[in-house]
């Protein structure tokens, strides 16, 4: 297993809601996907997910649902909220002037 | 922002099913579990793996609980609801902590809501802080201020210090014409009397400068009280007229009701004119008051006495190049609060030691429950609390006591203010009353806080620093005095011992000055003896027919049932007013040297209803009176002073020198005309007559004295009826026995006296509390060692001596701390004892004796307890 790399405090939170921008996922499909996306660089375990998970619901950014999954288990489905939408955007957007400002400090020194 | 506020909020007011979180990890780690069947580990293996992937569940679990919203405030909720559990199961703990801390919180309060009231708050002037009361000082006669003349006002309102310099003086005047006479105080102000103050009218307007010449004055401001009680708060008042001292004056305005300058009983304020041209050096009847105009006081101070040498170059004859004659200047707040000042700051240094003795008994019973607590607090510790969580948890439970105390310390306050006499010693209600008003509710906090986290916070950083490997491992085991805890206990007794001491001190000084203050013979016998003041208008009353009027009166009370003796007097003693006027000595040049006496205008049987006994010579008698007074009667110290060594009897004075010469017929002994605690001043009796006989002095305002044969109030009724056959218009006021006025005069030391000694009292209680407390609570820790040395054949006495033994050393030390503290600490009393020195080494040393054995007294029973433990069981327990 390559070793995880270490994630930008705030940035579970926009892998979360970009995850889920696609369609509504349960906690372990959300991990999984990152882990795939990332090509297993990016491990998130459920002791950080699940707490951001709980955080974002109390935001009003994500809402949950119980349904019926994939393999006909019940579990917890995360879908985005409009206010989620507007966070996620706002998050990119932000993540844009971080990721431009760190390469401009990066490429001139 | 609003939708995620209202997610917030929906969260927090419906919690989230905890079984839903368990479901949703458990399908977590299921997928976990087929992901690895999938990859094609057997299904134990591949839970396993899932397993040690996953991690803690209960940490997540934690974790997620935590995000929600208002997470802390319940938690904090959950600490207050558990600390009072806490409280709730230890209620003997919580009273006693609750007792203690009101008692201390409601006295500090008390006290400072009267230093509030008299110190601190602004006086109700909007010019208060630049209002200066300006006097004359007499040094060679010891006189600090002197009123000043009508010439002398004229030349210091001239000052460029001040804005405004007013004169102003004090008196009564009848009311009639609207139901029963009624006698005001009254205040007769020049033109800038209310500039001075800078207050506004209530309704109407003040006097303008044209009411200040003579002719124009009959026009009369009302106070609020008077507007309310006499005139039904009638608001068309102003323009109408009211009858005073028979004359008709014009309602101009009605003053606003905290409005009670310059006395506090002050009913109406009318205008005083003065000549600019008045000569007038000899009566000495103006105060003065002015508001500094950009001049520090000093400045003001230097322009006054330039001033002052002014006056006495213009009138050389009357000054007669007097050395000595001095101008002060006193700010007003000083004037009025005078001597209580220091009363009540000694006062609140006392409050504040018993508030101290109180916490630091408090914070001994905490530190005892916290150590009582350990075991607990491990546990919580081992289970994974943090220490701010446990500091957190503390902290609560004591600031909820604090709060609790707090609270039932004011309600304390709040019925003390109702109970007090300040009334006696403070005239509180001309500083707008004393009240819990913002400043003293907020001080009260303050203190609460303050208080509750300070001696709160240290058990609860004690608390949670205990190492709980130890804490659990050992079980509290201790031995005498070997323990940091103890000696910081130890630390804390001594403190409330030394406290305790200081207060003692403090308090046995004042009573001693009470005592002795109570054992000085008056001179006269003021058992049975009623008084009451009555002043005849001049409009109606010739000094004719105002003697004529006080014999009939006199004659007719004396008929009255039950009485003894009937007199009058101008001044009654110990009433603080005195005529003193100089006099002159047959046979003696003019001036060589000056002879000042209290000039007492009395009828023959004031002795007699006095109680005042004969020297030599003989009393005054009717027959003295006619054809004219030639007749008067000296005490003892006049007689030593004026003629030492020689028969005062026969010899001659006189009081001007226009007026006829008056023979010394008799000699009484002095009584203490001024005062239990002030030296008898010089005094001269004379007749009421129909001749002033040079005197200054108001002949128709005097004091009806009546001696009986018992209950002196009982009579009161009689003799309002008895005036009323005279004259109905007439009203009589001051109605006091002589025993009330006696004991309003020592009120300045009886009050101080009571509450220190309650105080003191509390805080020994208090001091005895926490040595028995702490001592009891070493003897139950060391248990385990007494019985093991009783075992090893300890005598029951050497254990008792162990224990009686730690409280002498204590004694000794808080008391050495004690001495020293007082020591540097009743210097400041100083002005307020009487004939007691401040290092009195009799109370000093009762006060150690009375500390010392309240001490040994508190220790003795946790010692007898020690004494009592059973050897066996003691080892055995553990």
């Amino acid at each position: 297993m390559p070793p995880s790399t270490d994630l930008l405090q705030g940035t579970l939170d926009l892998l979360i809601l970009k995850t889920l921008a696609l369609e509504p996922m349960h906690g372990w499909g959300i991990a999984n996907r990152i882990q795939q996306v990332s090509k297993a660089a990016l491990q998130i375990g459920q002791g950080s997910l699940y707490p951001a998970l709980h955080r974002l619901e109390y935001k009003g950014w994500i809402k949950a649902e119980w349904a019926s999954s994939e393999n006909n288990r019940r579990a917890k489905f995360y879908s985005l909220t409009c206010a989620g939408k507007k966070q996620l955007e706002a998050e990119l957007s932000n993540w844009d002037r971080l990721n431009t400002a760190i390469r401009l400090v990066l490429e001139q020194i | 922002m609003v939708r995620e506020f209202l997610t917030r909020l929906r969260f927090f007011l419906s919690r989230k099913r905890p079984v839903d979180l368990d479901d949703e990890l458990q399908f977590h780690l299921e997928q976990s579990t087929q992901t690895n069947i999938a990859a094609g580990m057997s299904p134990e293996e591949a839970r396993r793996q899932a397993g040690i992937a996953f991690g803690g569940v209960e940490r997540t679990r934690e974790q997620c609980y935590e995000q929600r919203p208002g997470r802390l405030l319940e938690a904090v909720g959950q600490d207050v609801r558990y600390a009072l559990r806490w409280l709730g199961r230890n209620p003997i703990f919580t009273t006693a902590v609750i007792t203690t801390l009101a008692l201390g919180i409601g006295a500090t309060t008390a006290v400072f809501s009267v230093v509030d009231s008299l110190l601190l708050r602004p006086l109700p002037y909007p010019n208060s802080e630049q209002i200066v009361r300006i006097w004359n000082t007499f040094s060679p006669r010891g006189m600090n201020e002197i009123p000043l003349s009508e010439p002398e006002f004229l030349e210091y309102q001239q000052s460029q210090s001040f804005a405004h310099v007013a004169g102003f003086s004090l008196g009564t005047v009848t009311l009639t014409g609207t139901g029963d006479p009624l006698r005001l105080v009254a205040s007769w102000g020049t033109s800038e009397f209310f500039s001075v103050l800078g207050t506004e009218p209530f309704l109407g307007r003040v006097f303008s400068t044209q009411e200040q010449q003579a002719g124009h004055t009959q026009v009369v401001v009302l106070s609020y009280k008077l507007w309310q009680n006499r005139f039904g708060s009638n608001p068309d008042i102003v323009g109408s007229s009211v009858l005073l001292n028979g004359d008709s004056s014009v309602v101009v305005g009605v003053m606003p009701r905290d409005f009670k300058f310059p006395s506090e009983d002050v009913d109406v304020w009318q205008p005083l004119a003065i000549s600019p041209a008045s000569s007038n050096l000899g009566n000495h009847y103006l105060n003065l008051v002015g508001d500094l105009k950009q001049a520090t006081l000093d400045q003001a101070r230097a322009e006054m006495k330039t001033i002052l040498v002014r006056i006495e170059e213009k009138y050389p004859t009357y000054y007669n190049g007097a050395a000595g004659i001095g101008v002060v200047l006193i700010p007003l707040r000083e004037q009025m609060t005078g001597s209580v000042r220091t009363t009540l700051l000694v006062l609140m240094a006392a409050v504040c030691f018993m508030l101290l003795i109180a916490c630091t008994n408090v914070s001994n019973l905490l530190l005892a429950k916290a150590e009582d607590r350990k075991k607990e607090i491990a546990t919580r510790t081992a289970l994974g609390a943090s220490r701010w969580r446990i500091i957190r948890q503390v902290l609560i439970e004591n600031l909820l006591l604090f709060l609790a105390s707090g609270t039932v310390g004011l309600l304390l306050a709040f019925f003390c203010l109702k109970i007090l006499p300040f009334g006696d010693s403070v005239n509180v209600a001309q500083f707008g009353g004393v009240a819990l008003n913002l400043r003293v509710l907020a001080f009260a906090a303050i203190l609460c806080l303050f208080t509750g986290l300070l001696f709160g916070l240290v058990p609860a950083l004690k608390a949670s620093h205990s190492d709980f490997n130890d804490t659990l491992k050992t079980s509290g085991r201790n031995s005498v005095g070997s323990r940091r805890g103890t000696r910081h206990r130890s630390l804390l007794v001594i403190s409330e011992i030394a406290f305790s001491l200081v207060l003692l001190a403090g308090a046995g000084l004042m009573i001693g000055s009470l005592v002795r203050l109570l054992g000085v013979t008056l001179g006269f016998d003021p058992k049975n003896v009623v008084t009451m003041r009555l002043s005849l208008p001049q409009a109606r009353y010739s000094l004719g027919r105002t003697a004529t009027f006080y014999q009939q009166l006199q004659e007719q009370v004396r008929s009255l049932p039950g009485v003894e003796a009937v007199a009058i007097v101008n001044q009654l003693p110990l009433s603080n007013t005195s005529a003193n006027s100089s006099l002159e000595v047959e046979g003696r040049p003019a001036g060589t040297d000056i002879n000042v006496a209290d000039s007492q205008i009395i009828s023959p049987d004031y002795f007699r209803a006095m109680g005042i006994p004969l020297v030599r010579g003989r009393f005054l008698s009717e027959a003295d009176t006619r054809p004219a007074p030639m007749s008067v009667m000296v005490n003892q110290t006049l007689a030593r002073k004026v003629w030492p060594g020689e028969n005062p009897i026969g010899k001659r004075i006189r009081f001007r020198s226009d007026a006829p010469w008056l023979s010394v017929i008799g000699v009484v002994t002095d009584i203490k005309n001024h005062g239990s605690n002030v030296a008898t001043k010089p005094e001269v009796y004379f007749l009421h007559t129909d001749q002033p006989s040079g005197l200054w002095a108001d002949f128709r305002s005097m004091t009806l004295i009546v001696r009986t044969a018992g209950g002196p109030q009982q009579t009161v009724g009689a003799i309002r009826g008895e005036l009323k056959n005279l004259d109905p218009d007439l009203p009589i006021y001051k109605v006091q026995t002589l025993d009330q006025i006696v004991s309003a005069s020592v009120s300045q030391t009886r009050f101080p006296a009571l509450l220190l000694s309650v105080f003191a009292g509390l805080a020994l209680l208090l001091a005895a509390v926490g040595v028995y407390g702490v001592l009891a609570y070493t003897v139950e820790q060391s248990k385990h060692e007494i019985g093991v040395r009783m075992a090893l054949g300890a005598p029951r006495a050497q254990i008792l001596r162990l224990f009686l033994g730690q409280g002498v050393k204590w004694a000794m030390l808080g008391g050495g701390a004690g001495l020293l503290a007082a020591f540097i600490l009743v210097r400041f009393m100083r002005s307020m004892l009487f004939e007691v020195g401040a290092y009195d080494p009799g109370i000093f040393a009762s006060g150690v004796a009375m500390l010392t054995i309240v001490v040994l007294m508190a220790c003795y029973l946790p010692a007898l307890r020690a004494t009592k433990i059973d050897p066996m069981a003691a080892v055995r327990s553990e």
